[in-house]
């Protein structure tokens, strides 16, 4: 399981990826990012509501409502052209992270400390 | 949809589910809508795959959260949304509720704390109603000869001159230079002359009275200002002998009746610079008074024609009688077209100068200036302090400034009121802050509280002051001499203005007391540690400091000013003005019994002496250049009276060399009286048996000298006067007035006497007569007026002052009742207490008084600079203001502390 806190943190970055795609609504993007992290990545369903719409504050993504096949009303999000830079920032953040932690673990380095 | 198994209803389930959550305010309505279809898409997948409507229910309800947690969540994106004002609509209702909430406490505070915001309240009051007045009094001021459709081309010509000495600017000019500015100037449109015709005596049948505002115009004259006509057109003033009433002249003279085309006398038939004048009338037209805020003012207006004098002067560039008027084109450039009209008078004076025996290249090769300026007429009743105004009043725009400046004051002084007592009430309010900032308040929520409570205070401020002024109206302009209105506060501009004054005196007085309470760490203040006040406690003596400063300052101006005006009613005029009553005589109404009269007279018992002469102090006196024995061709100015041989005796004036004229004496033809000064200017060292040379008239021979005396205003110091007996004929005047010292304890008696014997020699003829110490203290109106209005605007400083002090005062005592037990059970006396509750303030109120003195002095320096005559600005004022401003102050800090001193300590130390 992955921590609650790198949960959090990686819930903009993964939301905003999700919907550079095309846009989408809440129960398809849990099922998406259940299916992604092949069940590692648990959010708690009502979680990602509030991180939707502070990101629509932000005005990184925008929502239409709109009727499903079946007839019922849901709220789309799709990325704002903001959303897309900060995705882009967002990127590189996390492939420097990425590129630390690689390093580091790679195979010449001295990881154990000294005792 | 509608999944249903057995006996649960999905639909009815999801509705509770969500009925539970609409009452949280973290959720909006579109938030519940999203999680509700979040529900249904997840148990339709889980029922899709097996499980019953129930359990699927379960299943995704857990996975969406507990209430709790999801509230949370929700919350917290909530408060960020409320703060960017994504949803306007929600965010303005927060708002709404807020400000109503914010009224409610402001109301309760006002409400718990009578006694401070009764404080607050009336010297706000005062202070909005003072400038509310002055505002009044300065717009009136502002707006004068504003109702002239043409009103900002209308320009007068000011004679601009410097010949001989002397240089000035003045408003008369002379007949011909309108004719030429309108033949001559391009760029003038029309011209119009107006010729103040004096005092004369207008009848209708049997009734009669003196008229002083006649006034001979142009034709052009109703055509270039807008003095609308009730009856008759614009034509009316074309012919002679036509003349136009106000409405208030023809209601005089007519009554009810159709004045148009009545006969009107107006002065006697006549010979006039040798043309005849005749005084017969025909009424053409009907104007309505003119505005009180016009500096043309006039009650008939006659046509030019009508005087022989103003024609026979055609020709005369140095006749300086007529006030010339001229309308310019829109597109007029006022500086090039006076350029012009020097060459245009270059051109046309020197052959009027010849014919009067001066020469125009003289003037000019003396570097001397003979010249027109154009003064838009808007600048006129403000702007003519030294022109002049022969047809109506002038205003001072110094006295405005001063006004303005006072006015401010007093609302300063009201706005420091609520600041201190705001602040100082901090400690009550102290404990409020803490648990509001506790509880969550931002620090924005707080100062919105305190910034509605002083706007509120200030709605209800201006309310009472709107109701004072209305009251004070009346008494205010009897001071000011205007008749002002309150009826432009119902005008949208009055109303703005109005709006504005409240807000900006509610956020002057709420601005820094908001800062301050809100800067309350609530942790220190629930601890009670934040209240050692230091950092407020030095502001508030600062601003009462300020406060104390300014009404020193105006209780020590309106003293000096007073001081001035007392110098003058006491000071030594050289002449006997108690008593002195003065009858006219105008247009020779006694004709040729004048003499006879005073003869009459002087037989009564209650007068001791009268007098006939060309005129008395403060009134007219007659100018002109005359030679002096032994000082060759050079020409003295000398102004002087045409007397006889009572006025020496009848003015008490003191003769110092030679003597005065003697009764009856045939040595009194061709001879004179000099003052003082004219002996000194003329460089006489014995000037008795000297003779003076009026150039074309002949020669008098001074047979005494008198002490110098005022003949005029004591703006102007004295300047070389004579006293010419009648009997020489010197020069020709047309007025004169007849002087009775009487009976100072028996005035009425007195009167009755001289009206008597008038009636007797003039029985058609009105009987007109003044006092000489009221036309003296009549020449100082104006400085009366502002005397008054210092008085009253000092006095409401200081009265705003003190309510502030009380309510300062109240709060220091209320804070230190505990020590006030604990020093008393210790043995301190009451006196003693009182000592140290007065020492804080005393202290303030001498720091003002320091920085007051100063300030007054320099102003009264700046003021007194205008009369040639001025006290001795002394110690006193500043001491008596000072001394009664600490008398005030201690007296109002003093009955607290008293008050406090005498309480049981024992209560007081219960107090907390």
């Amino acid at each position: 399981m992955i921590s609650k806190e790198l949960v959090g943190a990686s819930a903009r970055p993964i939301l905003l990826s999700i919907l550079s795609r095309g846009e989408s609504y809440g129960y398809a993007i849990l099922k998406q990012v259940h299916d992604l992290s092949e069940g590692d990545l648990e959010w708690k369903d009502g979680m990602l509501y509030p991180v939707l719409h502070r990101l629509q504050d932000e005005q990184l993504i925008a929502s239409t409502w709109r009727k499903s096949e079946a007839g019922r009303r849901r709220k789309y999000y799709r990325l704002t052209p903001q959303g897309e830079q900060a995705l882009v920032r967002e990127k590189k953040n996390w492939l420097c992270v990425n590129a630390i932690l690689a390093a580091l673990w790679g195979p010449d380095l001295e990881l154990t400390p000294a005792i | 949809m509608g999944t249903s198994m057995g006996n649960f209803d999905l639909d009815r389930a999801i509705k509770a589910w969500r009925k539970g959550l609409t009452r949280n305010r973290a959720f909006f309505p579109e938030d519940l809508d999203e999680l509700e279809g979040h529900l249904r898409d997840h148990i339709e997948e889980l029922t899709a795959s097996g499980l019953t409507g129930e359990d699927a229910l379960q299943a995704a309800l857990r996975r969406l959260g507990q209430h709790r947690l999801l509230e949370g969540e929700f919350r917290k994106v909530r408060r960020g949304r409320s703060k960017r004002a994504a949803s306007w609509r929600s965010d303005s209702a927060w708002t709404v509720a807020l400000i109503g909430n914010y009224l409610r406490i402001a109301t309760r505070t006002l409400r718990r704390h009578a006694f401070f915001t009764g404080l607050n309240v009336a010297g706000l009051a005062v202070g909005l109603a003072s400038c509310l007045l002055i505002l009044l009094y300065l717009q009136s001021e502002f707006s004068y000869d504003r109702f002239h459709e043409d009103g900002d081309r209308i320009h007068r010509l000011n004679w601009d001159f410097a010949w001989d000495g002397r240089e000035g600017i003045g408003s008369g000019t002379p007949p011909p230079l309108a004719a030429a500015l309108r033949d001559e100037i391009a760029g003038v449109e029309a011209v119009t002359r107006l010729y103040p015709i004096g005092d004369v005596i207008v009848r209708r049948a049997d009734r009669f009275f003196t008229e002083g505002g006649i006034v001979a115009v142009d034709s052009s004259f109703l055509r270039m200002f807008t003095f609308p006509l009730v009856r008759g057109n614009a034509d009316a003033l074309g012919a002679p002998g036509s003349i136009v009433l106000t409405e208030t002249a023809a209601r005089k003279y007519f009554g009810e009746d159709n004045p148009m085309g009545q006969p009107l006398s107006v002065g006697e038939d006549g010979v006039v610079f040798g043309r005849p004048y005749s005084s017969n009338f025909t009424v053409t037209g009907v104007a309505q008074d003119p505005p009180e805020g016009s500096h043309i003012q006039f009650d008939m207006l006659t046509s030019m024609p009508s005087h022989p004098q103003v024609e026979q002067f055609d020709w005369s560039w140095v006749w300086m009688q007529v006030t010339t008027y001229a309308r310019v084109s829109p597109q007029a450039n006022v500086v090039a077209m006076e350029e012009q009209v020097t060459d245009l008078v270059a051109r046309r004076a020197p052959a009027a100068f010849t014919r009067v025996g001066f020469s125009f290249d003289e003037l000019l090769a003396a570097g001397g200036r003979w010249d027109f300026r154009f003064q838009p007429i808007h600048d006129v009743y403000l702007g003519s302090a030294d022109i002049g105004n022969r047809v109506g009043p002038t205003g001072s725009i110094r006295n405005l400034k001063i006004f303005g400046v006072v006015a401010l004051f007093v609302l300063l002084i009201a706005c420091i009121n609520a600041m201190n007592l705001s602040t100082a009430r901090s400690s009550r309010r102290a404990n409020e802050v803490g648990v509001r900032k506790a509880l969550g308040s931002a620090r924005s929520g707080l100062m919105a509280q305190f910034l509605t409570e002083s706007i509120l205070f200030s709605l209800i401020a201006t309310v009472l002051a709107v109701a004072l002024a209305w009251t004070l109206l009346g008494p205010f302009n009897q001071v000011a001499g205007k008749s002002l209105s309150l009826s432009i506060l119902a005008t949208p501009s009055g109303g703005v203005i109005l709006l504005g004054a409240m807000l900006g005196v509610g956020l002057l007085s709420g601005v820094y007391p908001s800062l301050y309470l809100s800067s309350f760490r609530p942790v220190e203040v629930l601890k009670g540690r934040a209240l050692s006040g230091h950092r407020g406690r030095r502001f508030r003596s600062v601003l009462v400091v300020v406060q104390f400063t300014i009404s020193i300052a105006l209780i020590a101006c309106t003293l000096l000013v007073r001081g001035q005006m007392d110098f003058f009613r006491d000071m030594d005029l050289g002449f006997e003005r108690q008593g002195v009553m003065v009858v006219s005589n105008h247009d020779h109404r006694l004709g040729n019994s004048a003499e006879a009269f005073v003869d009459v007279l002087m037989e009564q018992g209650l007068v001791e002496s009268a007098s006939v002469s060309s005129g008395v102090p403060t009134t007219f006196s007659f100018e002109d250049y005359y030679k002096v024995d032994g000082r060759g061709d050079e020409q003295f100015e000398m102004a002087s009276y045409l007397v006889d041989d009572h006025f020496v005796d009848t003015y008490g004036l003191e003769v110092i060399d030679g003597q005065a004229f003697q009764p009856t004496s045939p040595a009194n033809r061709r001879s004179m009286l000099l003052n003082q000064v004219a002996v000194n200017q003329f460089g006489l060292t014995d000037p008795v048996g000297k003779r003076i040379t009026y150039p074309g008239v002949g020669d008098f021979t001074v047979i005494g000298v008198v002490r110098d005396f005022n003949f005029r205003s004591l703006d102007q110091p004295i300047r070389p006067f004579g006293l010419i007996h009648e009997s020489s004929e010197a020069y020709q005047i047309p007025n004169s007035s007849v002087s009775v010292r009487v009976a100072v304890d028996r005035l009425q008696e007195s009167i009755a006497v001289v009206r008597a014997e008038w009636e007797r020699f003039a029985p058609d003829q009105p009987f007109e007569y003044t006092f000489m110490d009221q036309n003296l203290e009549a020449q100082y109106a104006e400085e009366r007026r502002l005397e008054s209005l210092f008085l009253i605007f000092a006095a409401l400083a200081i009265l705003v002052a003190c309510l502030g002090l009380l309510g300062l005062a109240a709060f220091v005592v209320e804070r230190r009742t505990k020590e006030i037990g604990i020093r008393k059970s210790l043995g301190a006396t009451d006196t003693s207490l009182v000592q140290l509750l007065i020492r804080d303030f005393t202290k303030w109120v001498l720091l003002a008084n320091l920085l007051a003195w100063p300030i007054a002095w320099m102003w009264v320096q700046d003021w007194l600079e205008d009369f040639a005559f001025r006290t001795e600005v002394s110690l006193w004022p500043f001491l008596v203001a000072g001394l009664a401003a600490l008398a005030i102050a201690v007296l109002t800090v003093g009955l607290q502390a008293a008050r406090a001193a005498r309480a049981d300590p024992v209560t007081a130390l219960r107090y907390d």
